[in-house]
C-alpha cells in the first residue's frame, strides 16, 4: 500500500477458505467495496451500497464464492459491479507465463450465485469512472449463476456503461467453457463492450447462446411493474426484489430457461427469506438516511 | 633521474630505489596522504628515464600526462586504474560520473552511478582525497558522481582490488576523487563557455519559482510555513476536521462545531505555496564560468607556502521525453513524461599547503558543491482502468526543486623522518637511531556535511480527454478528490567525520626491501531524514468548470475557503517516511610489503573493523505516548541496531620481469590478488519504512532483516609497458558474493510496481579486461609521417555474472539470472590527435555497453533489459597562444535512443539528445 492510495472497504489479502464471512456490508466507500487479493475466502450475504469505485474487485487468483449479494450504486458515482483480474502482474507476463499460471490452477476462479447489481449508467466524473456492470479481465474462470445486472433506472450517459465486458484471456476462457454465466439477465442500453471471442463470436452472442438474456433498452426503462414498460424484473418497496422468474417480462415476453436453483434469480425475493433485513444500512426504510435514488 | 617533489610515500621511496635502473617516476600509492603539489598529471614527468624522454614530449600532451598516471598504476601494490585531469579535459567530460565510464570495467548507470565490473552501485564506494564522504542521494549510500565537476579533479583513481589500508566496505571498486592541490608557482585561469542540447525545442515547462533560483537555492518561498508547523503541534498531528474539533473542545471551546473545524482545516491549507501553475518558458543556452588563482611562495630556505582557490558557476536547461509502454498492452497503456530541468551548479574550492624541508607537508582542502535541479514535469498516461481506446486518460503535473550541497573540510599531514629532519637541532636531543630512515607518519581529518533539501515538491493529478487512436490530450481537468494534490517537504542531512593516521617504516638489505605499515581510522556518520507530506483536494466543487483552470487558479485562496467547494487538507501517510540513523566504524590495520631482488613483491595485510549501526523510524508528528516520536519498545529498539567486528585480509603478489628479460617490453609485470571485504546495506534500506524511489518511481519496502554481504575477490593482471609509451594490460577477475543484497519485485496492485530488498543466496562475477594505448607512428613508413600525430587507446571488458535468488525472493521469474546492471561487454575506444606544433589536439571517443538487466520479472514476467547504447563524443582544443585554450565539444553525436526491452517489446525509451559547446580559457 503506497501513501496516497485510496482505501477499499475491506481488502482480503490471501484469506483462506476456513475463514467464515457472513452478513457483510460496505457503504459509500471511496475506492472498492471488497477486494480479494488471492485466497479462497467465501462470502454469504453481502451488500455493497454507494461504492464509488468497483463494488466487488477480484485479483491475483481468488477462488472463493459469494452467495447472496446485493450491489446498489449511487445515481452519480460508482464504477463496476464486478471488476475481476485473474493473474498477478498479468500485464507484464508473456502468454506462456499466463498459461503456466492457468495450468497450475492459480488464476481467479470465483463462484458467484444470486447476485443483483443495480448500477447507474453515470458518466465519468473527473477521477470517478463511469458506472458499469461486470468487467471480467485476465483469465477469469468464473461461474456466475442466477444473477442480474440492471442499468436501466437511469439514462445511458454514452460513456462506457456496458453491462458485460470480457477482456483478453477471459475471452478464450469463455470460448473454452472455463467462464460460464448461467441464468443471468442483463438490462443495460449498452449490452456489452464490443468484443469478440477468439473464434469470432461476439461476447453478446456467446452469452445469449449460453443462456444469458439481454433486455433491449432504449435510453432508460423502469424495470418494475410500476411503469408500463417491456421490462419487468424487479418489484417491491424498495424495488430491489426479484420478480419470480416465471413471471418476469423481458422485451415484452417471459424469459426462456429457468433459475439454476429455486424460483428466482438475483439477491432477494418477496416470497423468500429476506437475508438483508435487520442488519444492513441504507436500503430499507427503517434504517437509512435517504431514499434510494430509483424509488 | 629528477626527483619527484610529490614522492612522499614510503612506497614511492621503495619504487624509486628499486627502479633506479628501470627508472619510473613514482607517486604516492593511494592511501590517505595528499598530493600537495598541484596537478601532478599536468607536469612533465621523466616517464621512462633511460632514453625515450624526447619521444614522450613529441607524442604530445596526452601521452605525456598519461605516463605519470601509468607509473602510479604500475607501482600500486594492487590493481588500480588512474585517470588524470588532462585526460578528462581531453575527453571533454564535465562530471566525474561521465569521465569514469572510460575506465575499463566501469559502466555508467542513470548518468549518476558507476557500476564496477557489473556490480550495482552499492558495490562501488567513493572517497574524496582518501576520506569517506556521505551521499546526498535520498535512497542510496553511494554518492551520485554527477555532482562532482571535473574542474576540481586532479585525478580519479579506481582501485579494483582491495588493500587493507582502505575501508573494508568494498565491493567492485573504490573511486578516489583527488582534488587539485596547490600549484608549483603563480597561476590563474578564467574560463567562459556555453552550449546547447539539440533535444531542447526552445520552450520548456516552468512554474513561478523564487527570486534566488538562479543561484540554485530557494529564497524561502518554497519553505514549509512555520505557522503550519505550529498548528500541526497544536492539533497533535491530527489535521482532519474531527481531530481539529476534538482539540478545540479540549482547549475549552465547547461551542465549536464541525463547520468551525472544517474552516480551520481549510485555513491550514492556505499555508502551502500553491503558486505552481505549469506554463511554458523560453530557455537560454548553457552558461559555464570558472576561475581560479593560486600561488606558491618560498619562505626562507626551508618553508614553502601555497594556495589555490577556485570557483565555478554553471546553468543548463534540458528538455527530456520518456515514453514507457506496458509489456502486454504497449499501445493501450502508455506513459509519456515531458520533463524540463533547469540545473545550477556552483562550486568553490580553497586549498592551502605548507611544506617544511621537503619532508613535512600539511594541506587543507575546503570544498563547496551545490547542485540544484529544478524540474517541471507533465506526465500523460493510461492504465488498465483507462486505456488509449477509452479516449480518456490521466495526467500528473509535478514540480521538484532539489538542492544538494556538499561541504568538505579536510586537513592532512605527512611527516617523513628523512636526513633533513634528523638533523634538526630540536630532534638531536633525542635518541632517534631506533627510527629507520624515511619512516613516514601521515594523518588526516575530514569533516563533511551533505544536505539534500526538496521544499514544496508538488504533484497534482488531472484527468484528460484524449484524441482517438493517438492518445493526444485534447483537454484536462484537475481531479476532484481528497488526494488530488501532494505537497512534500524533504530534508536529508548527513554529517560524516573521518580521521585516522598511519605509519610506514621501511627497511632494506641487499636483496630485500620491506615496508611495514599500520594505522588507525575512525569514521562516523549521522543522518537525519525528515519528510512531511500533505494532501489537498476537493471532494466536489460548486462549479465544476473551475477544475479546468491552472493549478494556481484551482487552489486559489477563495476556492479553498468557499465552503461550497468541499476542500479537505491533511497530513498524508503514516508518517513513517522519516528516520534517524548512524553508523560508526573503528578500524586498525597492519600491512607488510616485501620486495625481493626487484623481482618479487608480496604485500599482505589485515584490517580489523568494528562496525555499529542504528536506524530508527522517526515520526516528527508523534505527540502522544501511543504515537511516539520514536518507539519506546525495548525489543523494537534492539532490532534497530546492528554491530559486528571482523578481520578483512588482503594479499597481493607481484612478479616484475627484470628489464633485460624481454627486449620488446620496457617492463612486464604480473600480479595476483586476493581479499575479503564486506558490502553493507544502505541506512534507508534497513528502516522498516516504504518509500518511492525517485529514479524508478517504484514503491520500495525497507527490510530491517537485511544483513551485510561477504565478498571474496580474486584478481590477476599482466601489464606490458613499452619504451615508446605504448602499453597493454590484461586482467582477469572473479568475485564471489555471499548474501548479496538485491532488489526483487514483490506483490502489488497492477498500477504499482513494488520492490523489496532481500539477501539473495549468492552471486558470482568473472571476467577479463583488456586495455591498451598505442601510438600509430609504426605506420609512418606505410602512410606517411602525419600518422605520428595519432594514437589509439582502447579497453574492453567481457564478463559473466550469475545471481542465485534463493528463497527470500518473492516468486522471481528466474531463480538464476545475471546481476542487475551487468553488461556482458563494455568497450571504449579513443582516437587521439596531437599536432606537431602542439597547438591542436582532438579526440574522438566511442563507448558502448552490452545489454544489461534493468529489472527482473516476477511470476513469469520477462526480465527487462536495457539495450546497448552507442555514444560518440568529439572534443577539439586549440591553443593559439600559451595562455589561451579554445575548446569545442560535440557530445553524443550518434543521438541514439535509450531503450529497455522485455522479450522484444520496447517498454521504455528516452532520447538524451546531442549537444554542442564551446569554451574559451585564459590561464597563466
Amino acid at each position: 500500500m503506497a501513501n496516497g492510495d485510496e482505501l477499499n472497504g475491506i481488502s482480503f489479502g490471501g484469506v483462506g477458505s476456513n475463514t467464515i464471512i457472513k452478513n457483510l456490508e460496505v457503504y459509500s466507500t471511496y475506492d472498492d467495496g471488497i477486494e480479494m487479493f488471492g485466497g479462497a475466502v467465501s462470502f454469504e450475504n453481502f451488500v455493497a451500497v454507494y461504492v464509488r469505485d468497483d463494488s466487488i474487485d477480484i485479483d491475483e487468483g481468488w477462488s472463493g464464492s459469494i452467495t447472496n449479494s446485493l450491489v446498489i450504486q449511487s445515481e452519480t458515482l460508482g464504477n463496476h459491479c464486478i471488476e475481476a483480474d485473474g493473474i498477478g502482474s498479468f500485464s507484464s507476463l508473456t502468454s506462456d507465463a499466463v498459461e503456466n499460471t492457468i495450468n497450475q490452477g492459480i488464476n481467479s476462479r470465483p463462484t458467484i450465485t444470486n447476485l443483483t447489481c443495480i448500477i447507474s449508467p453515470s458518466a465519468e466524473q473527473g477521477n470517478f469512472d463511469p458506472g458499469a456492470g461486470w468487467r471480467l479481465r485476465e483469465g477469469i474462470f468464473a461461474t456466475i449463476n442466477d444473477a442480474m445486472v440492471i442499468g436501466s433506472f437511469g439514462a445511458d450517459s454514452g460513456d462506457s456503461n456496458y453491462c458485460l465486458r470480457i477482456d483478453n484471456r477471459s475471452q478464450q476462457a469463455a470460448q473454452n467453457g472455463d467462464l460460464t454465466l448461467n441464468s443471468v439477465i442483463f438490462a443495460c442500453a449498452d449490452k456489452t463492450r464490443s468484443a469478440t471471442l477468439p473464434n469470432g463470436t461476439s461476447v453478446e452472442t456467446w452469452a445469449s447462446n449460453t443462456g444469458s438474456l439481454f433486455a433491449t433498452i432504449d435510453g432508460s426503462a423502469d424495470p418494475t411493474p410500476n411503469a408500463d414498460t417491456d421490462l419487468q424484473i424487479l418489484e417491491g418497496t424498495p424495488p430491489i426484489y426479484s420478480i419470480s422468474y416465471a413471471t418476469m417480462s423481458i422485451d415484452g415476453s417471459t424469459p426462456t430457461g429457468a433459475p439454476q436453483s429455486g424460483s428466482f434469480i438475483g439477491a432477494l425475493s418477496t416470497s423468500d427469506f429476506n437475508w438483508a433485513m435487520g442488519w444492513t444500512y441504507g436500503i430499507f426504510e427503517d434504517n437509512r438516511g435517504q431514499a434510494l435514488w430509483f424509488e | 633521474m629528477e626527483p619527484r617533489e610529490l614522492s612522499t610515500g614510503a612506497v614511492a621511496w621503495i619504487i624509486a630505489a628499486t627502479l633506479l635502473a628501470g627508472g619510473a617516476g613514482a607517486q604516492e600509492a593511494g592511501g590517505t596522504a595528499e598530493e600537495t603539489e598541484g596537478d601532478g598529471a599536468a607536469e612533465p614527468v621523466p616517464a621512462v628515464s633511460n632514453g625515450p624522454i624526447e619521444e614522450v614530449v613529441v607524442l604530445g600532451r596526452l601521452i605525456n600526462s598519461t605516463q605519470a598516471l601509468i607509473n602510479e598504476r604500475q607501482d600500486d601494490e594492487v590493481v588500480s586504474d588512474v585517470m588524470g585531469s588532462e585526460m578528462i579535459s581531453r575527453l571533454g567530460d564535465t562530471t566525474v560520473a561521465v569521465a569514469l565510464r572510460r575506465i575499463p570495467g566501469l559502466s555508467l548507470v542513470n548518468e549518476k552511478f558507476i557500476y564496477v565490473r557489473g556490480l550495482g552501485e552499492r558495490y562501488s564506494s567513493t572517497l574524496l582525497n582518501g576520506a569517506t564522504i556521505p551521499s546526498p542521494d535520498l535512497t542510496r549510500n553511494v554518492i551520485p558522481l554527477d555532482i562532482f565537476p571535473t574542474s576540481i579533479v586532479s585525478s580519479l583513481r579506481v582501485q579494483k582490488a582491495y588493500s587493507a589500508d582502505m575501508p573494508a566496505a568494498f565491493g567492485g571498486g573504490a573511486v578516489d576523487i583527488r582534488t587539485k592541490g596547490i600549484p608549483s608557482g603563480f597561476t590563474y585561469a578564467i574560463e567562459v563557455g556555453s552550449g546547447y542540447n539539440f533535444e531542447n525545442d526552445g520552450d520548456a515547462f516552468s512554474y513561478p519559482g523564487g527570486s534566488s533560483d538562479r543561484w540554485g537555492t530557494d529564497d524561502g518561498s518554497r519553505a514549509m510555513s512555520p505557522q503550519l508547523d505550529t498548528q500541526i503541534a497544536r492539533f497533535l498531528g491530527n489535521l482532519d476536521a474531527q481531530g481539529i474539533l476534538d482539540r478545540l473542545r479540549k482547549e475549552g471551546n465547547h461551542d465549536a462545531t464541525i463547520a468551525d473545524a472544517r474552516r480551520i482545516n481549510r485555513e491550514l491549507a492556505l499555508h502551502l505555496n500553491r503558486d505552481v501553475s505549469v506554463a511554458e518558458e523560453s530557455i537560454h543556452p548553457d552558461l559555464d564560468l570558472k576561475a581560479s588563482i593560486g600561488n606558491k611562495v618560498v619562505l626562507g630556505d626551508d618553508w614553502e607556502l601555497g594556495f589555490l582557490v577556485g570557483a565555478g558557476y554553471k546553468t543548463t536547461w534540458r528538455e527530456n521525453e520518456r515514453l514507457s509502454r506496458n509489456f502486454n498492452f504497449p499501445n493501450e497503456r502508455t506513459d509519456t513524461k515531458l520533463e524540463s530541468t533547469y540545473t545550477v551548479d556552483i562550486t568553490g574550492t580553497a586549498n592551502f599547503g605548507l611544506r617544511y624541508l621537503d619532508e613535512h607537508d600539511i594541506a587543507t582542502t575546503t570544498l563547496f558543491l551545490r547542485n540544484t535541479d529544478d524540474e517541471t514535469t507533465i506526465r500523460d498516461f493510461f492504465n488498465e482502468n483507462r486505456e488509449v481506446s477509452d479516449e480518456i486518460g490521466f495526467r500528473n503535473y509535478s514540480v521538484l526543486f532539489e538542492e544538494r550541497e556538499l561541504i568538505v573540510h579536510q586537513v592532512t599531514g605527512t611527516h617523513q623522518f628523512g636526513e633533513l629532519t634528523r638533523d634538526l637541532p630540536v630532534l638531536r636531543w633525542f635518541d632517534q637511531d631506533w627510527i629507520p630512515l624515511n619512516t613516514e607518519v601521515s594523518w588526516f581529518y575530514s569533516d563533511t556535511i551533505v544536505t539534500t533539501d526538496i521544499p514544496n515538491q508538488v504533484t497534482v493529478k488531472a484527468q484528460t480527454v484524449t484524441a482517438p487512436g493517438t492518445g493526444e490530450v485534447l483537454s484536462s481537468v484537475i481531479n476532484a478528490d481528497a488526494s488530488t494534490s501532494d505537497f512534500r517537504f524533504t530534508l536529508l542531512d548527513d554529517e560524516v567525520l573521518n580521521y585516522g593516521w598511519r605509519f610506514n617504516v621501511p627497511a632494506t638489505t641487499t636483496n630485500w626491501l620491506l615496508v611495514a605499515s599500520g594505522g588507525y581510522e575512525h569514521a562516523q556518520k549521522v543522518r537525519t531524514y525528515r519528510q512531511s507530506q500533505f494532501r489537498l483536494g476537493a471532494f466536489s466543487v460548486a462549479v465544476p468548470t473551475i477544475l479546468e483552470g491552472t493549478i494556481g487558479e484551482v487552489f486559489s485562496d477563495s476556492n479553498i475557503m468557499n465552503p461550497a467547494n468541499d476542500f479537505v487538507f491533511d497530513l498524508t501517510g503514516t508518517n513513517n517516511q522519516s528516520y534517524l540513523a548512524a553508523t560508526m566504524t573503528e578500524a586498525v590495520f597492519g600491512k607488510i610489503d616485501v620486495t625481493w631482488k626487484e623481482v618479487w613483491r608480496l604485500s599482505a595485510g589485515a584490517r580489523w573493523e568494528d562496525y555499529k549501526q542504528v536506524a530508527l523510524d522517526w515520526n516528527p508528528y508523534g505527540f502522544t505516548i501511543t504515537d511516539p516520536v520514536v518507539t519506546t519498545d525495548a525489543e523494537r529498539l534492539e532490532q534497530t541496531t546492528f554491530s559486528g567486528e571482523t578481520v578483512y585480509p588482503s594479499v597481493s603478489l607481484t612478479w616484475i620481469a627484470p628489464f633485460w628479460q624481454f627486449e620488446w617490453a620496457e617492463r612486464f609485470q604480473i600480479r595476483l590478488g586476493w581479499s575479503e571485504t564486506v558490502v553493507r546495506p544502505d541506512l534507508r534500506e534497513i528502516t522498516d519504512a516504504s518509500y518511492i524511489d525517485p529514479i524508478t518511481d517504484d514503491l520500495v519496502d525497507g527490510n530491517p532483516g537485511v544483513i551485510p554481504s561477504d565478498v571474496a575477490n580474486y584478481d590477476i593482471r599482466a601489464e606490458f609497458f613499452f619504451a615508446n609509451g605504448d602499453n597493454l594490460t590484461l586482467s582477469a577477475f572473479y568475485k564471489d558474493v555471499i548474501n548479496p543484497i538485491e532488489f526483487f519485485e514483490s506483490a502489488a496492485s497492477d498500477t504499482t510496481v513494488a520492490r523489496e530488498i532481500v539477501n539473495a543466496t549468492s552471486a558470482e562475477v568473472s571476467g577479463v579486461e583488456i586495455e591498451t594505448l598505442k601510438a600509430l607512428s609504426f605506420l609512418s613508413g606505410t602512410v606517411g609521417d602525419w600518422i605520428n600525430m595519432f594514437f589509439v587507446q582502447a579497453n574492453m571488458t567481457l564478463q559473466d555474472s550469475e545471481l542465485i535468488a534463493g528463497e527470500k525472493a518473492d516468486a522471481p521469474t528466474n531463480d538464476v539470472r545475471p546481476l542487475a546492471g551487468a553488461s556482458e561487454f563494455v568497450a571504449n575506444a579513443m582516437l587521439g590527435f596531437d599536432s606537431d606544433d602542439g597547438r591542436h589536439t582532438a579526440t574522438l571517443v566511442y563507448n558502448v555497453f552490452g545489454e544489461r538487466l534493468y529489472v527482473a520479472g516476477r511470476l513469469g514476467a520477462p526480465n527487462g533489459y536495457e539495450q546497448p547504447y552507442h555514444s560518440l563524443d568529439f572534443t577539439y582544443s586549440w591553443f593559439p597562444t600559451e595562455a589561451i585554450t579554445v575548446k569545442a565539444k560535440l557530445r553524443n553525436i550518434l543521438d541514439g535512443t535509450v531503450e529497455i526491452e522485455r522479450e522484444g517489446i520496447v517498454v521504455f525509451s528516452e532520447r538524451p539528445g546531442s549537444s554542442a559547446s564551446l569554451s574559451f580559457k585564459w590561464e597563466y
